[in-house]
Parts: structure tokens; sequence; C-alpha cells
């Protein structure tokens, strides 16, 4: 046989604030796969896009960035592919052939896998959903090694516990996901600043409607009055009647530039994000009906595949919340204050009201606003100031995204996810061993104690 | 009109795959054997939606001598064939010196399969084709960890030489690849002393060397120069080295 083994490796979440140790399996096969399961416990990792540790486990991992055939685009935009095909692949397969995904998150560099286990979001929450939503059939492979076919109406408790379930009932081998017609691989964009928190609300209650893809980048440092001011985006594809002739259809980007090597830690102080969120917030002037790539539009961050370097060895961290739709400039004031009061250096913040929740017992999002703040971890203060924000978010009912999170206490994860009972106990008949285990799960209390 | 198939036996192997994906973007229609069958077929789902080439999966085992036979009779249609590419191979951890069955399964998957297969597949080859053998640098001196690996790919090396020979310019160009250290499913978990070439690059590699009619190649070519070296090492110092 070949070698089904893994490969000891240290591993980390993106942030790389948090590392560890780990047998690395990667097969190639889901014959490999199912071996493999069946010797260790562990968790199922994609690219390792999650901030913090939903993809990191001390006993094994399994890498699944090699199990990545595509296996049928139909003529009806239903795409079906192995877990581990990023979603970047699928764009470039697809978009020629006219089709999109129905949900991207902010990089392109995700898998299949991961963004169903996280039932990821993208800019147009609000008329679409979750990625989970447009997910039509799972094969799941549980705790025994059996390969279940799960969907919205083939074992749906079991469906929606992986949609959203961060990998803890099995591993997702192949998915099939119902893709969405593009005209044009251009997106048409207006953009707008604004020059306070209030006036960055306001355009999200008139414009939601008005555009299918929505979102703030808010300068995350300004204080006072200007606090909460943001660059606006509101986009839809562009139709095939708008660009000129002999314009290329689908274009596609070349290569990206990479950060070559790690910065000393601190390197992106305070004065540095200042500067960057300055720039961001200066080079964006209003303009309207501005035609974009699609890459450029959802991915402007992937231009530097590995820009976490940027923070150096310490590695930062993402506080990301959703809160209920009562809640408002006043309430997101105090906690960008928080952060302030405490000369804590933050990077780019994204801000945008999301519609209503995805049937996933695990999924992050839910009506209202989402505030995402990347922070530099600076030691003590920093996790300070992360428990500071969680406790505040819980009290204004709101919750904490899993794929981002590295901090959250059993006790708040309940707080924030009431429907952790029903989870576990599906999962405690599914795997009642705990086979598969993340730190996340076992910080939060999903596997393990109980 | 395609350009004809290329046969890939061993689509389940890494390099294989890699191989199967850059003649399928070439324009080439595939031909893909191996023993598990829904594997195989997965791999050849892959190519048919990614590449839209025509895909034939086969399933096969190597176990017998009537591979190449079975392989053309549930594959009709497919011949004169524009390559072959043999990507078998299994390098055991454990010593196969000491095994009778793994000894056998060594060499025969190594070596004995690889000449069946193709001598039998041989009449079906375009005289303009291609034949790629995948070799290895542990062919060129043995060494403790893995020998009977290493000797069953120097046989398959002078397998290739003498096929070579044999046709003398009158006939498929067969080209011998002496791999280094590929990041495959081989090689995953193991110490290799260094990291592993990625699969791409050494499918182009290959391509490259069959479009350059080259008999013998390193790829990735830097193992060109290592292997001078350390076929030049005198025995004193080889024997010391713990590679
Ligand atoms: C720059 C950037 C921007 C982002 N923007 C957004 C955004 O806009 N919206 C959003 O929702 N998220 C966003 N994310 C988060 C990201 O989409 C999620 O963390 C996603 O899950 C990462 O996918 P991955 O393949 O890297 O998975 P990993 O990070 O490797 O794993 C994430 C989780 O998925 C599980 N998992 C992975 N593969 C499988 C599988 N095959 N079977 C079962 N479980 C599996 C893991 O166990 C883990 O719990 C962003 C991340 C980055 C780095
Ligand atoms: N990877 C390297 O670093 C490296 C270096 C030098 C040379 N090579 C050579 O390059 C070729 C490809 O390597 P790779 O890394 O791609 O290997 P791989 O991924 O391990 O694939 C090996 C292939 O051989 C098949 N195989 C193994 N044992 C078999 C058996 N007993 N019966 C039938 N089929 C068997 C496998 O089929 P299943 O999937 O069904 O098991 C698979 O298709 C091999 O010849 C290898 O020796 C590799």
């Amino acid at each position: 046989m070949t070698s089904q083994f893994g490969r000891r490796m240290e591993i980390a979440g993106w942030g790389h604030a948090l590392r560890t140790e780990a047998e690395v399996v990667r097969p190639e096969l889901v014959t490999r796969l199912r071996e493999s399961l069946l010797s260790g416990n562990g968790i199922a990792r994609g690219l390792g896009r999650a901030y913090g540790d939903a993809a990191l486990a001390t006993d094994r991992v399994w890498q699944t960035t090699r199990l990545n055939r595509m296996l049928r685009l139909g003529a009806d935009g239903l795409l079906t592919a192995e877990a581990g095909v990023s979603l970047g692949e699928i764009i470039r397969l697809a978009l020629p052939q006219g089709w999109t995904l129905p949900v991207t998150p902010g990089t392109q560099w995700v898998t299949l896998g991961g963004a169903i286990a996280a039932d990821v979001h993208g800019k147009n929450h609000h008329e679409v959903g979750t990625f989970g939503q447009h997910v039509t059939e799972i094969i799941l492979c549980t705790a025994d090694g059996d390969l279940h076919r799960i969907g919205p109406d083939q074992e749906p408790d079991l469906f929606w516990a992986t949609v959203g379930g961060m990998g803890l009932t099995g591993v997702i081998v192949e998915a099939s996901l119902r893709l969405v017609a593009a005209e044009t691989g251009y997106l048409t964009v207006d953009y707008e600043r604004t020059q306070g928190l209030e006036e960055t609300l306001e355009w999200f209650s008139g414009n939601d409607a008005a555009y299918p893809f929505t979102v703030a980048w808010i300068d995350g440092l300004s204080t006072g009055r200007s606090l909460g001011r943001a660059v606006l985006m509101g986009g839809r594809i562009t139709e095939r009647r708008e660009l000129q002739q002999g314009t290329e259809v689908y274009p596609m980007p070349r290569g990206a530039i990479g950060v070559p090597f790690e910065f000393p830690s601190g390197t992106l102080s305070r004065s540095v994000g200042l500067a960057f969120n300055a720039v961001y917030y200066g080079m964006h002037r209003p303009e309207r009906q501005k035609r974009e790539a699609w890459w450029k539009f959802f991915y402007p961050l992937d231009v530097a595949d590995d820009w976490y370097k940027l923070y150096g060895r310490r590695g930062f961290a993402q506080y990301q919340a959703v809160y209920p739709p009562e809640v408002g400039a006043r309430e997101l004031r105090a906690l960008l204050e928080r952060i302030h009061k405490a000369r804590h250096p933050n990077f780019l913040g994204v801000l945008k009201r999301m519609g209503e929740g995805s049937p996933g017992l695990l999924s992050f999002p839910r009506a209202g606003l989402t505030l995402a703040l990347d922070l530099p971890m600076q030691g003590e203060r920093s996790v300070e100031l992360f428990r500071d924000l969680y406790a505040m978010t819980a009290d204004l009912g709101g919750r904490v995204y899993l794929a981002k999170d590295a901090f959250l206490t059993q006790e708040l994860f309940r707080r924030m996810y009431p429907q952790w009972q029903a989870f576990v106990h599906l999962k405690t008949r599914l795997d009642p061993h705990d086979r598969f285990r993340s730190q996340l799960s076992e910080r939060v209390g999903l596997s393990g104690v109980r | 009109m395609g350009k004809g198939y290329v046969a890939i036996l061993g689509a389940t192997s890494t390099v294989g795959r890699a191989l199967a994906a850059h003649y399928a973007r070439e324009g080439f229609d595939i031909l893909l054997a191996g023993r598990q069958e829904d594997e195989v077929h997965r791999v050849g789902q892959d190519l048919a939606t990614r590449y839209r080439c025509s895909v034939r999966a086969v399933h096969l085992d190597s176990d017998s001598f009537d591979y190449p036979q079975a392989l053309l009779a549930s594959a009709s249609g497919v011949a004169p064939l524009r390559g072959v590419v043999w990507a078998l191979g299994t390098m055991h951890a454990a010593a196969a010196e000491a095994d009778a069955a793994l000894l056998r399964t060594s060499t025969w998957v190594n070596f004995g399969a690889a000449v069946a297969a193709v001598e039998g597949l041989l009449p079906h080859v375009a005289p303009s084709g291609f034949i790629v053998l995948l070799s290895s640098v542990a062919g060129e001196r043995g060494r403790a960890r893995n020998y009977i690996y290493g000797a069953s790919k120097a046989a398959l090396t002078t397998y290739g030489a003498g096929l070579n020979h044999r046709f003398a310019g009158h006939g498929p160009r067969v080209t011998v690849v002496q791999l280094g250290v590929v990041d495959s499913q081989m090689t995953w978990g193991m110490d290799a002393g260094m990291p592993g070439a990625d699969p791409e690059e050494v499918a182009a590699g290959i391509a490259r060397a069959v479009a350059k009619g080259r008999s013998r190649a390193h790829v990735p070519k830097r193992w060109g120069l290592i292997m001078f070296v350390l076929r030049l090492l005198p025995e004193a110092i080889f024997n010391r080295l713990r590679i």
C-alpha cells in the first residue's frame, strides 16, 4: 500500500496566533480517507482559512486539499465536486460557462467543504442567505466510516447539523451546489463615503433593497464624530449588453503577489493601521457605476495570498459578531470605543446588515448587523480586549462567528448558540466517542466534557 | 476530431493524475486504468468536467498478464494510442527483501507489470506516439533504505533503454523519467529529507522531456546534478551517509 499515514507538522489558524502540532493526513482518494478515519481522532481541514482553532486538532487532521476532483457541472448549473476543491477553482471552471457561486466569502481560497462546514456568508447575504442554503446534497463520512448521502430533504437533521457544523459531524467528502447564472464576470459598483456611524447604518437601510451585494469597509481607528466612517459598496453583476463590443465577457486574473517573509512582530503597529485605513478610505472616492472584474470586487485581500504575515510572528485575531436587529449605532459605538480606549491597533473593519438566519444548528448568520475587525495579537492585553468585547456581545444578545473565533468559553458559547443542545444530542448519537474533535470543539464544550 | 488517446496506467497515482490533466489540457483524450473502480471513475469525471475531453476509465488489476488485452477489449476505439504513461509503483515501508510476498509485489508492480503492459500495448501505439516510464532516482544507486524498490526501478530504466534501442528511431519514442522526490501520496508522511516537487510542475517537466524526444530525463532537473554527484561518490564516503 502507498503510505496512508500522516505527517507530523505544525499547523496554524489563519491568524497564526494559534498553532499546534498534529498528524496531518492528506488523502487523495476517498478509500484512503476512510481507512484513516477509522484509526484516529481529529478534524477535517480545508485551506486553513478559519482564523482560530476550528481546523486545529492535537491528534489528527484530515487535510482535504487533494481530495479535489470536480465530478460534474450540468447544463442546469448544478456542480458536484469533492470537498477539497477551492471556490477559486470553481469560479475558474464555471464562469466561462456562464455560472458563478451563489455565495462567496471574502477570499476565494477556501474549500467547498470549509464553506459548508462554516456555512459561510457573503456580501449578498441579505438577498440569498448562506452558502449551505444552496447546497443540494452532501456526502458525509461519519465516525463509523460510512458514507451518508444527506440533503435538505434527505436526513435533514444531519444535513443542518453538518452545514455550519465545523467538521464535528464528520468529513464532507463531496457536495452538490446550485450555481447561479452570471451574464458577465464584472460587477457594476457604486461607492459612497460616509462621515460617521449613523450615516453608515442609514445607508444600509436605504440601499439593501437596491443592490444584491452590499458591504461597508469601516475605518476602525477614527474616533469621535468620524467614528464608524466608511467606504460603502453596492454592487450588481454587470449585464452583457452593458459591455462594449470586444470586451472579454469572463475575465480571469493573473497570479497573486505574495508577502514574501514574516515581518517582525509589531510591524502592523497602530500607526501603520492608521495609515492603511486612511489610504483605503482615501482611495475610494465616491463613484457611480464603476465596473470591476469579479476578483477585485469579491476578493480585494487575495492580491497577496499570505498577507497574514504582515502581522508578524504573534499573528492576529478577528472579532466578528452579529447582533440582533434592535442593536444600532449607540451599541456599536460602545464596542468600537472599547477598542480605542485600550489604544489597541486594529485593521480593516467590515460592516454589513445580514438577512434572515440559516437553518444550520450552529450557523452564524442571523438578521442584524455584523461587524468584523482584525486585531493584531499583543499578548494578554489583546486577550483581555477580546474577553470584554465578547461579554459585551453576549449582553447585547449577539453571537461570535466560530470560524473566526479563538477565545469563546463554553459558557458564552451556550448563550450565543441556543441550539447547542440539539447539536450535542445529535453528535452524541452519531459520534459517541467524539472521534471528530477540534481545539475549538474542546474549548466550547462540543466534544469531550458534556 | 481530438488528438487521440493517451493511456494513463495507474490513474490513481498522484503523478499519473497530474499527467492525465496535463495531456487533457493539451487536447488529448484520456484512457485511464487502475484497480480501484470508483476512484478511477472519479479521476475520469474530474478530467471530463475540467477539460471537456473524452475519457474512458477501465478497471483493471496489475496482477495479470492479460492487462493490455483486457484494457483494449474494454476500451474499443482508442487505438492507435498517442501515448502511454506507466505510473504504477509501490514503495514499502517494510524491508521487501525479507518478505517473499512484498518482494513479489514490489518487483512485479515496479517492473514486471510494466513490461507486460507496455509490450502488450505496443502494437496499438501510433508509430509517432510516445511511451513514458516513471522510474526513479532510487534506481541509480542502491541505498539501504529501499534497494528492492531501487533495483526494480533500475530494471525498469534498463527496459526503457532497451526498447529505445530496439526501435532505433522507427517507432514510438520511449522516455524514461528518473523522478526525484515528488510531493505525492507515496512520499507524504515519509521523511524524504527535502520537500517534494509540485506534481503539476513535475507533469509539465515530464511532458517537456517527452516533447523534446529525450530518452532519459531527470525531473525535476536539479536531480540530474544531485545524482551525478551521488553516483560518483566513493563508496567509503557513500557508505557513511544515512540517506
Ligand atoms: C480573508 C478572509 C476573508 C473571509 N471572509 C469571510 C466572509 O466574508 N464570510 C464568511 O462566512 N467567512 C469568511 N472567512 C472565513 C472562511 O470563509 C471560513 O473560515 C471557511 O470555513 C474557510 O474554509 P477552509 O477551507 O479554509 O476551511 P478550514 O479553515 O480549513 O476549516 C474551517 C472549518 O471547516 C471544517 N471543514 C473544512 N473542510 C471540511 C470537510 N471537508 N468536512 C467537514 N468539515 C470541514 C473544519 O473542520 C473547520 O471547522 C474569511 C476568511 C479569510 C481568511
Ligand atoms: N513520488 C515520488 O517521490 C516518486 C519518486 C520517484 C519515482 N516515483 C515513481 O513515480 C510513479 C508515480 O508515483 P506517485 O508518487 O504518483 O505514486 P502513488 O501516488 O503512490 O501511485 C502509485 C500507483 O501505483 C498503483 N499501485 C501501487 N501498488 C499497486 C499494486 N500492488 N497493484 C496495482 N496497482 C498498484 C496505485 O494504485 P492504487 O491507488 O490502487 O493503490 C497508484 O495508481 C511511481 O512509479 C513511483 O514509483 C515516485
